[in-house]
């Protein structure tokens, strides 16, 4: 029966009503009072757009049973597919005050506050999903680009010491290589840092900027890219 | 301010539309480089540079695209002339975000030339029967429909994405994000413009 819910909702994915409705009509008769099988019904309603329909189907689910934790996702997944960014952000925070240990969650509100450029209430997010997992290279490489975005000398340096942390982790991390490369070197062009900053955080832009042109020695010859970097990483480095 | 007008070659086209199809669960966007002309008010997109699919509304990753690209336009004595993005919702999916006017901004504002294009998903389909895109321009700080977009040999274009799609050609799209996650990946996209030539 694992098999036929699958199918159902792969046949959701690709438009597949008529095969959709077998499945889901063989769920129903052999499960005919499953919330699960109601919250398919109600996938169902969301694939074909009458999210009012599918919409009225979980919050009944939740007034009988508020800890029907996937119809409260799917609420969720309504409200951001309608673009009710704010409702959706609400529901979610709603579930994570009872269920703070779900890691998707959490990163999926803060992609939604990204989306409203909330960045701080994002970066409190991520700095959620540091705590629960502190060796995820990718979590601090995250809150590092959100203090990227927030821009500022104070942000820009917590920036530049997440993407560190995550090059510690995994120095394989390119996006935390260029994001370190790139806080370090707009600190350097602010004004208002002080000379020992602008010393250290040179030190940091030009050892950045050898470790990029070092990974991509091995490309060298096959893109007029590589070449423009090693040219572009000097000027932002001045 | 006089009007802008911009006309968009068949590879942008298909390449804009291979990265919404590859992607059709994520937003995505990208660059239109190109050359202008008629000083300045004329633009010819002869290529699109897909950027992102992931980490929206970030800043770090986009300007070191942004440096990039523009190296790379400047070496083919192109520029960056217009940004596209592809939504993930169906409806509406053609009306500019702040992310997507806050890029048009920064581009017009570097380059004074910046066509915003976004794509109409309710347009989008596998026989591609109809030019999905709409094109933004700025007039006095605001952006409004282009009524002077053009897409050149409509039709041909149209035919040649319908097989392009069909022969699943977006597999072998690169993006930036991609190139991020492996850095062997080529975000120029020198094969995937052979086999567009190709199918021309």
């Amino acid at each position: 029966w694992n098999i036929y819910e699958q199918i159902y909702i792969a046949a959701l994915d690709c438009g597949r009503e008529d095969l959709a409705d077998v499945c889901l009509e063989a769920l129903q008769q052999q499960f005919p009072k499953s919330s699960r099988v109601y919250k398919l019904k109600a996938m169902g309603l969301e694939a074909t757009g009458n999210y009012k329909e599918a919409e009225e189907i979980y919050l009944k689910s939740l007034s009988r049973d508020k800890a029907n934790v996937g119809a409260r996702k799917r609420l969720v997944a309504i409200y951001k597919a309608v673009g009710d960014h704010p409702s959706a952000i609400a529901h979610l925070n709603y579930y994570l005050e009872y269920f703070m240990t779900d890691q998707e969650a959490w990163m999926e509100l803060s992609d939604l506050y990204i989306k409203v450029m909330d960045y701080s209430k994002a970066a409190f997010c991520m700095e959620e999903l540091i705590l629960t997992s502190p060796y995820n290279h990718y979590y601090y490489q995250r809150c590092a680009e959100i203090y990227y975005t927030m821009n500022g000398i104070e942000n820009l340096e917590s920036a530049r010491k997440y993407f560190a942390q995550s090059l510690q982790l995994n120095s394989k991390n390119m996006r935390s290589l260029y994001g370190f490369f790139m806080a370090a070197s707009q600190l350097l062009q602010s004004q208002k840092i002080s000379s020992k900053s602008k010393k250290d955080n040179s030190r940091y832009a030009t050892w950045a900027s050898a470790q990029i042109m070092e990974r991509y020695q091995e490309f060298k010859s096959q893109s007029v890219t590589v070449e423009n970097l090693g040219a572009l990483l000097d000027s932002l480095t001045l | 301010m006089a009007t802008t007008k911009i006309t968009i070659k068949p590879r942008s086209y298909a390449k804009i539309l291979l990265h919404a199809a590859k992607y059709p669960h994520c937003k995505v966007d990208g660059l239109l480089i190109g050359k202008l002309s008629n000083n300045g008010r004329d633009g010819l997109a002869t290529d699109a540079v897909p950027l992102f699919h992931l980490g929206h509304g970030l800043t770090p990753m986009l300007e070191m695209a942004l440096s990039q690209v523009e190296a790379y336009a400047e070496s083919l004595k192109l520029s960056i002339i217009g940004y596209y993005q592809a939504n993930e919702q169906l409806s509406e999916s053609h009306t500019p975000d702040a992310f997507a006017i806050k890029i048009a901004d920064k581009i017009l504002s570097c380059n004074k030339f910046c066509s915003l294009v976004m794509v109409d998903n309710c347009k989008v389909s596998l026989s591609c029967q109809e030019d999905a895109l709409v094109c933004y321009t700025n007039t006095e700080g605001k952006w409004k429909k282009d009524s002077q977009y053009s897409l050149e040999h409509s039709k041909e274009t149209l035919s040649t994405l319908a097989k392009l799609m069909t022969d699943k050609a977006y597999k072998n799209l690169k993006d930036f994000d991609n190139h991020l996650d492996d850095i062997s990946e080529d975000w120029t996209n020198a094969n995937l413009n052979k086999l567009i030539a190709e199918a021309n």
